[in-house]
């Protein structure tokens, strides 16, 4: 079985040392044809450094491979990844999710016949596998529920509410004060500052507001900033609002209104 | 490459120090050189404002100081120049979140990279203003012709002779008034030169275009229609890059005519 | 008396080293309304002296204290009428002292 499932996947979470992994690095790319692609890679718990994570992106880069989003689980290769200025997320089942998708989709695009049955039952298997595991971490996130702060105040420029958890503010969120939150953020009022949900890579984190006219949202590693030269009338308080949401949707951060 | 670090200040708040420094980078930039802008306004920052790059600042100077971030990724790039970046402040710390000696560090840095890191300096003489003026090597101090804005300039100049990292120092007046000068209503160039005995190294006559420039996000050297506070910020610029630029004339059209008379006049006297 | 005279023209002295300002006020007071700017550059003037000199308040009253104590040695004086300020006065900047004399001791 090959290391690697779909076309723009790597997997390298089975590597137990830099250097392993390294060396498995340069099998899947001799072996492979990752042509001029953008592509995901796992690294399981593998811890690396600033210098292997530089050397795994100059090995992919001369071979003509991005390396679109990292998946680990390990705080310190996070945080080099981070510096290298890479996308990084430690939901490995979000990894293996896609997989699926891709898989299903390989397998569908290839017509009967040949001696791809035994790749097909393999396939089939480590799709049963990775659907196992999304129940499970799923379980994981129901299990850890997440506290809320509430605030019944208006954030002004300067303040900042750093917070653990999901957080409800009843007021407005005025330009240059900022929410970070590893849950959700919602506020009754109207966001003008920085909202930052899910920073612990809560991919579905989102964010609620009565008027999103925030100047970034942020979810996970993902960010939205307000278009330059936005023709947003002026909020007048009388009117009234249709609340708003941000979530996730298809890799970029949008805004749903909230009308029944 | 080593790169030439210029910290804008005053002392009083209210002078112009951001507009300058917006203006004066913009106006360098254009002319091909690369330029790094600072706002050490910890807690206060206006200078993305100005730019009109408020929407796009990830991180912030403090997220660099305290490792959250590379410096090239807390570089956010000007709208319409890539010569020009900016490294923003953080709008929900205070001062204290950056050290001189990180400030100077940083300089450092992009000195190595830029040919020109320009330093906007808070209002006030404490720690803000220690962190501004500590990796440069010259300084512009803006004042307007009010007693009370000379006076802090002065307080400033006292203060950056103190420091032998700042080899030379100039004056930026600002919000000139020329009406009100020739009534002798307002102090002159003169008057406040003469009163600070610092060197000039330019002068920005009072223009309603700043507001609007402000309101735009969009430095006033960035206009075409050649306001004349826009051709006194780019001839600061090329003072700063050593091009010998006569101070301009905000006299009125009367004399704007005279001078047309005259170069007529000349070649026929000489 | 002259011992005096003596040890107030060296306190002016000395104040007037410290006080190394370029003194050249534009034109002579004219007390005119009209002309705002004159009377900014005449007043910014004095004040910048006072803060170049570094001359506090504090010091100031500390000057005026050892000045009187040396003068009390002499002379009784009202130390509570005793004036001393720096004032700018024709073209120059000068140490001020008003000191009355209550009687020779």
């Amino acid at each position: 079985m090959n290391n690697t499932v779909s076309k723009n996947q790597m997997d390298l979470s089975h590597c137990d040392t830099a250097a392993n992994m390294l060396a498995t690095l340069n099998e899947i790319l001799d072996c492979n044809d990752y042509n001029e692609q953008k592509i995901k890679v796992n690294l399981g718990e593998l811890t690396l450094t600033n210098a292997h994570i530089f050397s795994l992106k100059t090995i992919l880069e001369s071979s003509n491979v991005t390396i679109d989003i990292l998946f680990t689980t390990s705080a310190q290769t996070q945080l080099a990844a981070l510096g290298a200025g890479l996308v990084v997320s430690e939901k490995l089942e979000e990894f293996y999710s896609i997989d699926n998708k891709d898989e299903e989709h390989q397998v569908d695009s290839q017509p009967e016949g040949n001696d791809k049955t035994q790749e097909t039952d393999s396939l089939e298997k480590e799709l049963e596998d990775a659907i196992d595991q999304e129940a499970k971490s799923k379980n994981l996130l129901e299990d850890k529920i997440k506290n809320t702060l509430y605030i019944k105040q208006t954030l002004r420029s300067g303040q900042s509410v750093n917070y653990d958890g999901n957080v409800v503010i009843i007021g407005d969120c005025k330009p240059g004060s900022e929410i970070i939150a590893t849950g959700d953020i919602n506020v009754w009022g109207v966001i003008s500052g920085i909202a930052h949900a899910g920073t612990d890579g809560d991919y579905n984190a989102n964010i609620r507001a009565l008027k999103i006219n925030a100047i970034q949202l942020r979810i996970a590693n993902l960010f939205a900033r307000k278009p330059d030269r936005s023709k947003v009338d002026k909020l007048n308080k009388v009117s009234s609002f249709i609340p708003e949401e941000a979530r996730i949707s298809q890799g970029e951060i949008i805004i749903y209104p909230l009308n029944g | 490459m080593t790169g030439r670090v210029i910290v804008v200040t005053s002392g009083k708040g209210g002078v112009g120090k951001t507009t300058s420094t917006a203006n004066i980078g913009t106006a360098l930039s254009k002319s091909g050189a690369k330029v790094a802008l600072i706002d050490t306004d910890i807690g206060l920052r206006n200078l993305d404002l100005l730019m009109g790059l408020e929407n796009r600042i990830v991180y912030t100077i403090v997220d660099y100081v305290e490792g959250r971030c590379k410096l090239n990724q807390a570089l956010v790039k000007d709208k319409k120049n890539p010569n020009l970046v900016l490294l923003a402040a953080a709008q929900t710390r205070d001062k204290s979140a950056v050290t001189p000696e990180q400030m100077s560090e940083i300089c450092e840095e992009l000195k190595k990279e830029f040919d020109f890191v320009i330093v906007d300096s808070p209002a006030g003489i404490e720690q803000g203003f220690q962190n501004a003026v500590a990796g440069a090597s010259e300084a512009i101090v803006v004042t307007t012709p009010e007693m009370s804005a000379v006076r802090d300039a002065d307080r400033i100049i006292g203060l950056l002779e103190a420091k032998d990292e700042i080899i030379s120092y100039k004056l930026l007046l600002n919000r000139v008034r020329p009406a009100m000068v020739r009534t002798n209503d307002m102090m002159g160039v003169d008057d406040v030169t003469d009163i600070l005995s610092v060197k000039l190294i330019g002068v920005i006559p009072e223009d309603e275009g700043i507001i609007v420039s402000t309101n735009k996000g969009e430095p006033i050297v960035n206009n075409t229609d050649n306001s004349k506070a826009s051709i006194a910020y780019n001839n600061v610029a090329r003072r700063i890059m050593g091009e010998d630029v006569p101070l301009m004339d905000f006299d009125t059209q009367q004399n704007w005519l005279d001078k047309i008379k005259n170069i007529f006049l000349a070649p026929a006297n000489s | 008396m002259k011992l005096v005279n003596d040890l107030i023209n060296e306190i002016i002295v000395s104040s007037k080293r410290i006080l190394s300002t370029n003194v050249t006020a534009t034109k002579p007071t004219i007390n005119d309304n009209s002309d705002s700017k004159n009377s900014a550059c005449n007043r910014l003037k004095l004040v910048l002296m006072h803060d170049r000199s570094n001359l506090s308040p504090g010091t100031l009253q500390e000057m005026k204290d050892e000045l009187v104590d040396v003068i009390a040695r002499y002379v009784e004086i009202d130390r509570d009428a005793l004036d001393l300020n720096l004032e700018s006065e024709d073209n120059s900047i000068a140490l001020i002292a008003n000191i009355p004399v209550l009687r020779a001791k």
